[in-house]
């Protein structure tokens, strides 16, 4: 990244450069009868990537992030059935929303094996937050959202007592005031500071059982 | 507010059916300038500033000498249709247009009437090939337009704000859209006209068959029209030549848009302590 003052300011619209093998057009350009054009308002950013230059323009209002295919998103369960439950999208990464989505997590997402064999509400409750990912959009109205991965599931829930239930294993929460035991599908959060030697001890852990 | 539908509603005066005879002569004076001085093909001085609303994520702010026009863009939010056929690939832009109440000589009705309703569907129509909805599939963007003052040419002043607005809310677009309009009877054109002027030329002049006022959306960069509207008559080839000559005329607008978005963006780099931009 060049640390000179020198800024080029552009509008939707400007024409930035010519497209070609080295310069390709990135985030916040679009490309048209081989020329790259700015389609937002901002700065722009040459970013050199493997001899690639990919030309993107940063504008100074964040834009409107929209839940796409393949994220991992943040969102509360509001409404657990049985073969779905449904949930609204706070975040999507590290970027919280002005706006929540809804969005829907069957019954053959929350897990990846025995798929049938779960039920709802010894998956999730009502209230709970979830890290998700959220599936290609297959339905007009709402987000398919999946747990499928073991980093995925419930984050935080609350127990009767309104406080923050302590996770036992995949399974399992448990509450630390009036120790009630839980079913939840669980996340497998991996906090940052963890040392490498301790990382491979929950690598060995068993998988959920499913019994 | 209870609409009565067993009765026609007719206007509250009347107004003579026969068309003049000329032109008004307050119009012109002096031969070619018109009422306010400005030559025929004069565009009256433009006013912009984006950023003015504070509770939406872009808008703007236009003022055509006495014309006054706000816009408010907010974030993307999911479409309130649950129609099935529609398509899921697109983003939708969903336009509210009003005259504010107090905007004209006659006082008008707080919620949206007739000719609201057809401004928000050009104003859309004007917008949407600018935008790209293919970044916010099944989302659709708010725009509402409120007039606050009418002097002629609100819904070309109307296209040019929102192009602003939904730049300055950063919603990706391929070009900034300009809004045009020109009024004319017979030979005499009169380019941005005042709400008189518009009067004028919608009533035509007795004897000449070309007249009305026109409305044009436009993409500069591209030199495409995105929305034309047309109230009134016009022969053929003399619609040819009005098209013709709209690059031209929205150049200087475009300009004015581009220049004030820039000014604009600079200053914001210039104030916030944003030090990833300064990398």
């Amino acid at each position: 990244m060049s640390s000179t003052n020198e800024r080029i300011i552009c509008v939707p619209g400007q024409v930035l450069c010519a497209s070609s093998n080295d310069h390709v057009a990135g985030q916040g350009t679009f490309e048209r009868m081989g020329y790259i054009y700015a389609s937002l308002a901002g700065v722009v950013k040459v970013e050199k990537k493997l001899e690639i230059n990919i030309v993107q323009v940063q504008s100074l209002k964040e834009q409107s992030t929209v839940p796409s295919p393949g994220d991992i998103v943040t969102a509360r369960v509001l409404i657990v059935k049985s073969r779905q439950c449904m949930c609204e999208i706070k975040c999507i990464g590290d970027i919280t929303l002005t706006r929540p989505f809804r969005a829907v997590l069957r019954q053959e997402d929350v897990r990846a094996t025995e798929k049938d064999r779960v039920k709802m509400y010894e998956s999730f409750a009502p209230g709970d937050i979830i890290l998700a990912r959220v599936l290609p959009i297959m339905d007009v109205h709402t987000y398919q959202l999946s747990t499928a991965e073991n980093e995925l599931g419930v984050v935080i829930s609350n127990s009767e007592a309104g406080v923050p239930m302590v996770p036992i294993s995949w399974t399992e929460m448990q509450c630390p005031v009036n120790f009630t035991k839980k079913l939840r599908k669980v996340a497998k959060v991996i906090p940052e500071n963890i040392d490498m030697d301790m990382e491979d001890n929950t690598e060995t852990e068993k998988k959920p059982n499913i019994s | 507010m209870p609409v009565d539908h067993r009765r026609i509603q007719g206007p509250e005066c009347s107004e003579d059916y026969r068309k003049p005879k000329t032109l008004d002569a307050a119009l012109l004076k002096k031969g070619s300038r018109r009422a306010d001085g400005r030559k025929c093909g004069e565009q009256r001085k433009i006013f912009l500033k984006p950023g003015v609303v504070s509770q939406a994520k872009g808008s703007a702010y236009i003022e055509l000498d006495h014309t006054k026009v706000i816009c408010s863009v907010f974030d993307p939010r999911e479409k309130a249709s649950r129609n099935l056929e529609q398509q899921t690939v697109r983003g939708e832009i969903f336009c509210e247009f009003k005259f504010a109440s107090f905007s004209g000589v006659q006082r008008r009705s707080h919620q949206q009437e007739a000719d609201d309703k057809e401004y928000s569907l050009l104003l859309k129509n004007a917008l949407e090939p600018a935008v790209c909805l293919h970044e916010f599939p099944n989302f659709q963007v708010d725009v509402q337009v409120l007039v606050l003052q009418d002097d002629g040419s609100s819904l070309a002043a109307a296209i040019t704000c929102a192009g602003l607005a939904l730049a300055d809310a950063a919603v990706p677009m391929y070009d900034l859209p300009v809004g045009l309009s020109k009024a004319f009877s017979g030979d005499t054109e009169f380019f941005d006209p005042t709400g008189a002027e518009e009067r004028m030329c919608l009533r035509g002049v007795d004897g000449e068959s070309d007249h009305g006022v026109f409305t044009i959306g436009f993409l500069p960069t591209f030199n495409q029209v995105s929305q034309l509207f047309h109230s009134g008559h016009i022969s053929s080839d003399r619609f040819g030549k009005m098209i013709s000559e709209v690059g031209t005329l929205a150049a200087e607008v475009h300009k004015a848009v581009q220049a004030i978005l820039l000014s604009a963006v600079k200053s914001s780099i210039d104030s916030s302590d944003n030090s990833k931009l300064l990398l």
